[in-house]
């Protein structure tokens, strides 16, 4: 693991719980930003919801982040969520050898890749924060991507909605040192802009799966609602669909109001050939 | 872009509220208080946050905290979940630092963090506010009993809005 300057702390585990729960510790011991802990297997994996996540010891590569963000506001923390996606999309398909925008964002910050395929699952984030609006506040980003797991040993209930890496890349492997390698010469460059005031929402957005197209969203309750997705709102982050009934014709979706956002008319899957090894 | 404003005068009060408070935190004063068309709002400074209390007409129609005892005016609608009308000195809102969907437990079908009537100590987490997926933790900045929680879990709470009123003892 290369040492990364601007990391304070960074250590490997074989197996972990969670790492979000290592580097909440971390923070609440008084460790300074940004502390990195890896993981080639957790066991307490969590997703949105309490969902669990799973992956196969060393098939993907398992972090979280720990920042202090005193001179970022509140309301704005959600950026340090997007600049971990887009610097592991960034980095995801370099090491992959994927064209450049390959990799997608589903709202607001899961990776994804579409296909002939269909919309498949390539990394999740979830992030943790307490004490914003005072003068300790933390927040944790955790990111698990799968990298070198191989197709053929896809969970077969996931299989047609999950890939990886190796998998979009024609079944080369991944090496994940290389990846984190490149995930962490990306962030440190983004983190350092955030905190000099300055967010890339060009290519937050230019990402999104989801701008200028038919989206499908879910609410809480199961209700269902289609409306035409026109961007992301650079202030809060927040979906903005269009909406007749909207003083400018637009409104913004917050992502707790919704509990999928789904495209409507999403590419009909094809049969596809077995990724080669 | 915009969005649907359905709460204008909530709205202005929040406004109202964000202004003092970026006012007080400018100063040196320990607590402001402003009076105006019969809304009063309260301004107090604590370790490292201000907190705030409401009485008017119209923090009955906004979803803010409200002032109790000490013939304050009139009382806000039953909330989800209220304890017995407190008697003594004012209640202390703790407000969400940021917009986004308020939980009151930290899982589906578990028990919540705070229940009306309970105490809460300094630094005890009260509830999530989900924001970009971003599960924020909202710590309480008072000690005390709370009178009433006032955000439902699962609805769109604003930057500055009351989350629970405390007693404070």
């Amino acid at each position: 693991m290369t040492e990364a300057p601007f990391l304070s702390r960074q250590e490997r585990f074989d197996v972990v719980g969670s790492t979000n729960d290592v580097v909440r510790g971390w923070l609440a011991d008084g460790t300074p930003q940004v502390c990195l802990a890896i993981a080639d297997e957790q066991t307490a994996g969590r997703g949105r919801e309490g969902r669990r996540w799973v992956a196969p010891a060393g098939g993907a590569l398992l972090l979280s982040l720990g920042f202090r963000p005193t001179v970022i506001a509140p309301e704005r923390v959600w950026r340090l969520a997007a600049c971990v996606s887009i610097a592991m999309a960034d980095a995801g398909e370099e090491v992959a050898g994927l064209a450049d925008g390959a990799i997608r964002l589903k709202w607001p910050n899961d990776l994804v890749i579409e296909s002939q395929a269909g919309i498949r699952k390539l990394a999740g984030v979830l992030g943790e924060s307490d004490g914003l609006g005072t003068d300790d506040p933390r927040v944790v980003i955790g990111i698990g991507i799968n990298a070198d797991w191989r197709r053929e040993a896809f969970p077969s209930d996931l299989a047609a909605t999950m890939t990886s890496l190796r998998d979009a890349g024609g079944g080369r492997p991944i090496d994940r040192v290389q990846l984190l390698d490149a995930f962490l010469n990306r962030l440190e460059t983004r983190i350092a802009a955030l905190h000099a005031g300055w967010f890339p929402i060009g290519d937050w957005a230019d990402r999104q799966l989801t701008t200028g197209r038919e989206v499908r969203l879910e609410r809480p309750d199961g209700s269902l609602e289609e409306r035409r997705a026109l961007g992301v709102d650079a202030r809060s982050g927040a979906l903005v669909v269009a909406d007749d009934d909207a003083p400018a014709g637009e409104r913004l979706v917050h992502s707790g109001e919704i509990r999928h956002v789904r495209l409507a008319n999403p590419v009909q899957p094809v049969p596809q050939a077995p990724a080669g090894v | 872009m915009t969005q649907r404003d359905a709460d204008p005068e909530g709205d202005e009060l929040l406004a109202l509220v964000d202004r003092l408070g970026r006012l007080i935190e400018g100063s040196e004063l320990a607590e402001l208080e402003v009076e105006a068309d019969g809304t009063r709002v309260l301004l107090r400074r604590s370790a490292g946050s201000v907190s705030m209390a409401v009485a008017s007409d119209l923090a009955a129609a906004a979803p803010v905290a409200t002032e109790r005892g000490a013939g304050s005016g009139p009382q806000a609608d039953a909330a989800p979940d209220a304890a017995p009308p407190a008697s003594g000195p004012a209640v202390v809102a703790v407000i969400s630092p940021l917009t986004g969907i308020f939980y009151a437990s930290p899982a589906p079908g578990s028990a919540p963090y705070v229940r009306a009537g309970g105490e809460v100590a300094v630094g005890q987490v009260i509830g999530l506010v989900e924001a970009m997926k971003l599960f924020n933790e909202i710590k309480s900045n008072v000690a005390g009993r709370v009178v009433r929680v006032v955000a439902e879990t699962g609805a769109l709470v604003k930057a500055k809005q009351a989350l629970i009123e405390v007693e404070p003892l």
